[in-house]
């Protein structure tokens, strides 16, 4: 077997994959309102800002509820 | 030099059927199809019986449209699709001139390959069906099911292999739908079906039920097989089949070489992985050695639906019961292989010899007809005393070719529910009534498949599913020195993109 150039980072990272962006995308749907959050997916970084006045809030967050003055809680994909 | 062995991926077309009750749709399925064809598989297998039927009645989805599609999309591995004889994709036996006017427009619409097979391995019955296959170009791998049997030695399939060649085709599967074959049978049978065959290519698609099939196949290709049947991992082991990757790094070890690129095969690994979590569909996991597979031989999707039924009736008691009753109707039947449909003819008749009391109080139509001879020859044959029970008179049991005893349909269909758009549309109408059509031409009149082409990158469907969030208010993406996975994507004011060194954080 061959490992290509576009397969799994061709610059020696890790790509983002498929499964990352739904793990990101239930980390971001998960945050409260009028919070930032930032992703470390691979070799990706990400960073979120939710609006104060947007839907209801979601419960079960990763302790994301600190107020927007505060430093962004900071999630690392495996 | 190492030996190449090649292989033909079963995400598309067997391992869905096995795992997701053949519901794959061609938007979880046409995004990755240019992936997979640069992978490196020997050939995509895309059609079957079970995903035809599931795409017509309940997907709603044209087969013929999935098939012109796929091609669009692999230009370079073969699409295979298998053919059930002359029963083509249901459980009917046509005529001659459909089961014709079907392998051409197999091969017009871009299927490269034709796995033929005949549920009873009957090879009187093949002939039109692997005749005009060939005659459209299409590559013809002739398949024989395996099952456990008196009658099924390796000199059985042997012969019967032997005979696929002598029609055109230039490769032989052996088809095990049950993953009965143990690493012991593969060591006879490899070898005796090879030198049957001499330089056709011998493959082998085995499933993992038992849990003996990965161990099957490695041992296989020792033993004359040239040709392996894999699933990508997401969608293998369980009923389905061993996982590609795994195959393919253990050849690796073995001194074999494969052609497959470890690093697309990561991807696609990834890309079904999240089609089961947005879909909500399940991951195959490694199935324990159950020798119990071996005494009822039956593929595990059937013993699921055999088990719900038993429950709706209030026998899921007597399911021991019914399994026992199926090895005496398969013996008295003539040894049939347990798969389609003639596995729906033992399990059914089990059933209501149970119920019933009596046994054989009542026969299904279809198992009349397959007593007196219409669906071909079987393995062995069928206990005198059911075929006097079954025929009126000595007369009444037919021999020959399945598709010899069906009149010719074309004609008639064009007269009295044509006319059609295209021979496509007449193949549908052969095969189905208006009242299943009619909710499928609807469906196709508004879809636009041509949307799920784009193999689109995971950053691009991030940015997608964020555009669709109006919750947020600001989002950026870097990656490490280099942005380009969304370069050029549309940036909005509300979501803008930056440029990061590796190592800041945004």
């Amino acid at each position: 077997m061959a490992r290509g150039s576009d397969g799994g980072g061709g610059d020696g990272g890790r790509a983002l994959g498929y499964t990352d962006v739904l793990d990101i995308l239930e980390i971001v749907d998960g945050a409260g309102e009028e919070c930032e959050v930032v992703v470390d997916a691979g070799d990706f970084h990400l960073r979120f800002v939710k609006e104060a006045a947007g839907g209801p809030t979601p419960a079960g967050t990763f302790g994301v509820e600190a107020s927007p003055a505060a430093a962004p809680p900071r999630r690392t994909l495996p | 030099m190492s030996r190449g062995i090649p292989i033909v991926e079963e995400a598309l077309r067997d391992a869905h059927q096995c795992l997701w009750s053949t519901r794959m749709t061609n938007e979880m399925m046409l995004p990755v199809v240019e992936r997979m064809d640069a992978v490196g598989y020997d050939a995509i297998d895309l059609i079957g019986g079970a995903v035809w039927d599931v795409a017509v009645r309940f997907l709603l989805e044209d087969p013929w449209e999935r098939i012109r599609h796929a091609r669009r999309l692999a230009t370079r591995t073969p699409l295979n699709a298998w053919v059930r004889g002359q029963s083509l994709w249901t459980f009917e036996v046509f005529p001659d001139d459909v089961v014709e006017l079907a392998m051409e427009r197999l091969a017009a619409n871009g299927i490269r390959r034709a796995t033929i097979y005949d549920h009873l391995n009957d090879m009187d019955g093949l002939h039109v069906v692997v005749g005009k296959a060939v005659e459209v170009g299409l590559e013809v791998s002739g398949a024989l099911v395996f099952t456990l049997s008196p009658v099924h030695t390796d000199a059985h399939f042997a012969e019967r292999a032997a005979r696929f060649v002598r029609m055109g085709a230039t490769e032989v599967v052996i088809k095990d739908p049950s993953g009965l074959l143990s690493v012991e049978r593969i060591r006879a049978l490899g070898p005796a079906v090879k030198r049957a065959i001499g330089g056709a290519a011998l493959n082998l698609h085995t499933h993992c039920m038992t849990g003996r099939a990965p161990d099957v196949l490695l041992e296989s290709v020792d033993h004359e097989v040239d040709k392996l049947h894999c699933a990508i991992s997401p969608l293998a082991h369980a009923a389905s089949h061993p996982p590609t990757e795994w195959i393919a790094e253990n050849l690796v070890a073995k001194g074999y070489e494969t052609r497959l690129d470890a690093g697309l095969l990561d991807e696609i690994a990834d890309y079904f992985h999240f089609v089961a979590r947005r879909w909500n569909k399940p991951v195959g996991a490694p199935a324990p050695f159950d020798p119990r597979v071996l005494e009822h031989q039956m593929p595990g999707g059937m013993i699921s639906n055999l088990t719900s039924q038993l429950a709706t009736v209030g026998l899921e008691h007597r399911l021991d019961e019914v399994l026992d009753e199926m090895g005496r109707v398969r013996k008295e039947l003539g040894y049939l292989p347990i798969v389609s449909p003639s596995a729906q003819f033992i399990a059914t008749q089990a059933v209501l010899n149970l119920v019933r009391g009596e046994r054989y109080e009542t026969i299904p139509d279809e198992l009349r007809k397959y007593i007196l001879g219409y669906y071909g020859c079987p393995p062995a044959p069928i206990d005198q005393n059911l075929v006097d029970r079954v025929a009126g008179k000595s007369s009444d049991v037919v021999t020959g070719p399945s598709g010899s005893h069906v009149p010719p349909a074309l004609d008639s269909i064009r007269e009295e529910r044509g006319p059609f758009e295209s021979d496509d549309d007449l193949l549908l109408a052969a095969m189905y009534p208006d009242e299943v059509l009619r909710p499928l031409f609807e469906a196709r009149a508004t879809a636009d498949y041509t949307a799920f082409h784009h193999a689109y990158t995971p950053a691009e469907y991030l940015l997608k599913e964020v555009e669709a969030r109006p919750g947020l208010r600001t989002f950026e993406i870097s990656r490490g020195a280099d942005f380009g996975v969304v370069h050029g994507h549309r940036q909005s004011e509300r979501f803008r993109a930056e440029r990061f060194r590796k190592g800041n954080s945004p």
